[in-house]
């Protein structure tokens, strides 16, 4: 018996018995469903966040003082100054800033706000290529320098601060300190990022000199292109090991290595859930092979009489063995619409972009045929190994 | 056209050795109706096993139309009962869930015969028999005696060289019975080779020539003097 004969044998078994057909794939479906979900949230949220990453933070790096460090930890490790002299002799870097960042009250007239309170240089503005003036203007060099209480507010802060009042030239308290509102600005934000609280810009010498110990927690820097990241953070580390005389005191890491390191991470993530997920497909398998003993033993007759009609071993197998893989095919087909579906749905309200993941769609279908042949092989076995005597008899 | 000689079986069952056939020689004749018959557990069903090509002997030869079948492996088996024989059985064994002309077509399919040629021969062997009206009708949907038609039917398309009938009318009426009968002198008329096992002497007495079994061995080989001549009526006509 040719394929295709073997295949119409096995449709009108499947056919036959449509609810029995309908409740084992029901094993798959739910198998595959979560298995596609998982990868294409997975896979399509890694995807989604790179994404965000790569347009915030295209060619950055950050300095940190190392976590491991064995010199002593001082207030001057890194200074504005560093960053000055380091975006003037290194040709790599773009922009180069020191940053300090708090969460702190604001108050205005109107109410106070937590805020997250970011202290830089001007050049700050220009790193930050999401960053537009909405009223005002931005902190300058001059500002800075003259450690000028001004502040730069996010839009939506100010309206809550002011109200319908224009809040230029205004003034907000930050505990007993009174700053100018020099300007309003908006910014893309960072899409998954989970803090809700408003955005305020301040010159870092100001905020420097607020502090008893004046310190810098951070740097960050920008090279020219993707090529210079790496030469730059070289730069970077050279020069402040030098100068402030300290081995293996600064840790660099660009936003490259972030990433890596967070693709790395989720990869793993969806891995260990995908084979959660890949284990409810085992059961809807062992829910296939013990549906196909079932149907081998009441068709026992059957094969006994198409054996005495001609059909050799390999006949009654292919039809067997047929009929599992379509059977787990069809479920891994409406698994794999359930899953997308499911997934989309989640995408919409967790507001990830669509996502669509070819690659667990081809995983999910190689699967479940493995599926429908591994389990599908031990009863189609059976059944074809069958004495056509015994199953003739059979009542 | 079929030779048996000296076939042996014996079934095993825990440490006892059972002796079903013991040494069976027979040779049947192109084209002749032989009887085959014996109490129950005379070994009839499992000689009748062993010329269905369904089991092995343990010794013997067995010579089916010129092959010597009992050496073979169970795929050439299958394609013997595929091609050589034609089986007719006391409870039809028609595949339930499918139409007559499906059930007659299904040995074509093993033997991989064309779609269209398939549905030409089973059409014109389900005429032969009688049933052109009913080729659509699943086997609920039809009387025993048509059933056992259908299964003629069957057994012919593939023009086997020899029909094998194991009580074709132990599930049948007597009218059935008689029909099914008369329907098989038909076929011998026409010149196919007729084994059929029964253990009703007046079944038996349809065919030319009577085997009986006893204890493993043939007991008896004679023409039939007293022949029973059925016709598709009820009438029943004693020579």
């Amino acid at each position: 018996m040719n394929f295709m004969e073997s295949f119409n044998t096995a449709v009108e078994g499947i056919w036959a018995n449509k609810m029995r057909s309908i409740l084992t794939m029901l094993g798959i479906i739910i198998g595959i469903t979560s298995v596609i979900v998982v990868t294409a949230l997975g896979e399509g949220g890694q995807r989604a966040i790179n994404e965000e990453m790569e347009k915030f933070g295209q060619n950055t790096f950050n300095v940190f003082i190392n976590w491991e460090t064995k010199e002593e930890i001082a207030s001057e490790d890194m200074t504005v100054e560093d960053t000055e002299v380091l975006g003037r002799i290194s040709p790599a870097i773009e922009y180069i800033v020191p940053s300090n960042s708090s969460t702190i009250d604001l108050k205005g007239p109107k109410k106070e706000e937590r805020v997250n309170l970011t202290a830089s240089t001007a050049d700050y503005f220009s790193m930050q290529s999401t960053l537009k003036v909405a009223k005002g203007r931005l902190f300058t060099e001059v500002d800075d320098k003259e450690q000028r209480a001004v502040i730069v507010l996010e839009e939506a802060l100010a309206q809550k601060l002011f109200g319908q009042m224009s809040p230029i030239g205004q003034r907000v308290r930050w505990g007993n300190q009174s700053l100018v509102v020099i300007g309003t600005y908006t910014e893309e934000k960072f899409k998954f990022d989970m803090a809700t609280s408003y955005g305020a810009i301040i010159p870092i010498r100001y905020e420097m000199s607020l502090q008893e110990e004046p310190s810098v927690q951070m740097i960050m820097g920008k090279a020219i292109d993707k090529a210079s990241v790496e030469p730059a953070m070289q730069q970077v580390k050279q020069y402040l090991s030098r100068k402030h005389q300290k081995e293996d005191h600064y840790s660099v890491r660009s936003m490259q290595e972030s990433m890596d390191q967070f693709n790395q991470m989720t990869g793993t993530l969806t891995l260990i859930f995908s084979i959660i997920a890949g284990i409810s497909l085992v059961v809807g398998g062992v829910g296939v092979m013990n549906i196909m003993l079932v149907s081998v033993t009441e068709r026992t007759r059957e094969i006994g009489i198409r054996k005495a009609l001609g059909a050799r071993r390999r006949d009654i197998l292919i039809q067997f063995l047929i009929e599992s893989v379509i059977v787990c095919l069809i479920g891994g087909l409406i698994g794999v619409l359930f899953g997308l579906g499911i997934a989309s749905i989640i995408a919409y309200f967790a507001q990830l972009p669509p996502l669509m993941s070819w690659n667990s769609v081809f995983i999910a279908f190689g699967f479940s045929s493995a599926i429908g042949i591994f389990f599908g092989l031990y009863p189609a076995n059976k059944a074809a190994k069958l004495d056509p005597i015994e199953a003739l008899r059979y009542e | 056209m079929l030779h048996v000689e000296g076939l042996t079986k014996a079934y095993k069952t825990g440490d006892t050795v059972l002796p079903i056939l013991k040494g069976v020689s027979l040779l049947v004749e192109q084209g002749e109706f032989v009887a085959i018959m014996g109490p129950s557990g005379s070994g009839k069903s499992t000689f009748m096993n062993m010329l269905g090509c369904l089991d092995r002997p343990d010794s013997g030869s067995y010579m089916l139309d010129g092959i010597e079948v009992s050496s073979l492996k169970d795929t050439e088996l299958a394609v013997v009962r595929n091609q050589k024989i034609g089986f007719v059985f006391q409870s039809f064994n028609l595949l339930a869930r499918s139409s007559s002309l499906h059930n007659v077509e299904l040995p074509m399919m093993y033997a991989n015969v064309s779609r269209s040629e398939r549905r030409k021969r089973a059409t014109e062997a389900l005429k032969r028999v009688g049933l052109a009206e009913r080729m659509d009708h699943k086997p609920t949907q039809l009387s025993g005696g048509q059933k056992q038609r259908v299964a003629i039917a069957r057994a012919l398309v593939n023009k086997p060289a020899i029909l094998l009938a194991d009580e074709p009318t132990g599930n049948l009426d007597s009218r059935s019975g008689v029909e099914i009968m008369a329907m098989f002198q038909e076929l011998h008329a026409q010149g196919v080779t007729i084994i059929l096992v029964t253990h009703e002497l007046d079944i038996a007495q349809h065919a030319e020539r009577i085997v009986t079994f006893k204890d493993g061995v043939i007991i008896r080989d004679e023409k039939v003097t007293e022949r029973i001549f059925s016709k598709p009526s009820d009438e029943v006509i004693v020579t």
